[in-house]
C-alpha cells in the first residue's frame, strides 16, 4: 500500500493534540479540586489573599473538563481514520461511523456549552453577581462549530456512500 | 477443467471465481463475461439467468 506523507504527519499530529489533551484534562480536574478546595477554606498564596468565585469557576471548570474529555474522544477517532488513510483505503464503513461520532461529540460539546453558561446564569441569579462587577452570559450561537457539524455529517455520509461504492467495486468482477 | 484452471484461463483470481460462482458477486464486467463464454465456448445466456425477486441481492 502506497504511503501518504500527509496523512503521517496529521496522524503524528493527532496523537501529540490527543496526549495534550489528556494532559490538559487532569490538569482541569487537578485544577477544580484546588478551587474547590479554596473556594471553600479559602487560601493564600505568597502573602495574597486568593479569592475564589465558585459561581463563576465551577461551570468554567466543568465546561472545560468536559471540551478536553471530548477532544480526547475525537482524537481517539481520528487516529482511527488517519491509520486507515495512511493504509491507502479510507473508504470503510466504519470511518463513516467514527466522522458521525465526531459530528455528535462537537454538537453535544456545543450543546453543553450553552448548558454551562445557563448554568452560570442561574448560579448569578440565585447567589447574586460577584462582588467584583457583573457577568454578561451570550447564547449566541456558534455559527462555525455549527457549521463544522454539519460538514462533518455530510463528509460522514460520503464516506459512507463511498464504503458502498467500495463494496461494489470489490465484488464486481 | 478444474476452477483454478478456469480461473487462470479467464485472467481473475480463484477468489473471485468464488464469488462469482456462489452468487455473491454484485456485478461483473463485460471484459470477464466475454472471457467466459470464450474459454467455455457458450452465450451469455448459458451463464445468466434473471430470477425475481429482491434488486438489491
Amino acid at each position: 500500500m502506497q504511503q501518504i506523507p500527509l496523512s503521517n504527519w496529521s496522524l503524528k499530529f493527532v496523537n501529540a493534540l490527543n496526549f495534550i489533551a489528556k494532559i490538559l484534562f487532569a490538569a482541569t480536574l487537578f485544577a477544580s479540586l484546588v478551587a474547590a478546595v479554596f473556594s471553600i477554606f479559602g487560601g493564600r498564596i505568597g502573602g495574597i489573599e486568593l479569592q475564589v468565585e465558585w459561581r463563576l469557576v465551577a461551570p468554567a471548570v466543568l465546561s472545560l473538563s468536559a471540551h478536553f474529555f471530548g477532544l480526547i474522544l475525537i482524537c481517539s477517532r481520528l487516529v482511527s481514520i488517519l491509520t486507515y488513510l495512511n493504509k491507502g483505503d479510507p473508504f470503510i464503513p466504519d470511518n463513516a461511523n467514527k466522522l458521525r461520532e465526531i459530528a455528535i461529540i462537537l454538537a453535544l460539546l456545543e450543546g453543553f456549552r450553552y448548558i454551562t453558561k445557563g448554568i452560570t446564569a442561574l448560579i448569578l441569579n440565585i447567589f447574586g453577581q460577584i462582588e467584583t462587577g457583573t457577568v454578561n452570559i451570550s447564547l449566541a450561537p456558534n455559527l462555525v462549530a455549527w457549521g463544522a457539524v454539519i460538514i462533518l455529517f455530510l463528509l460522514s455520509q460520503a464516506f459512507k456512500e463511498g464504503a458502498r461504492l467500495r463494496q461494489f467495486e470489490q465484488l464486481t468482477i | 477443467m478444474s476452477l483454478t484452471e478456469l480461473a487462470q484461463s479467464i485472467d481473475i483470481t480463484l477468489a473471485n471465481l468464488s464469488i462469482l460462482k456462489t452468487g455473491k458477486a454484485r456485478a461483473i464486467r463485460f471484459s470477464t463475461l466475454s472471457n467466459l463464454c470464450k474459454v467455455l465456448k457458450c452465450q451469455p445466456a448459458d451463464i445468466l439467468e434473471w430470477v425475481d425477486g429482491d434488486d438489491e441481492t
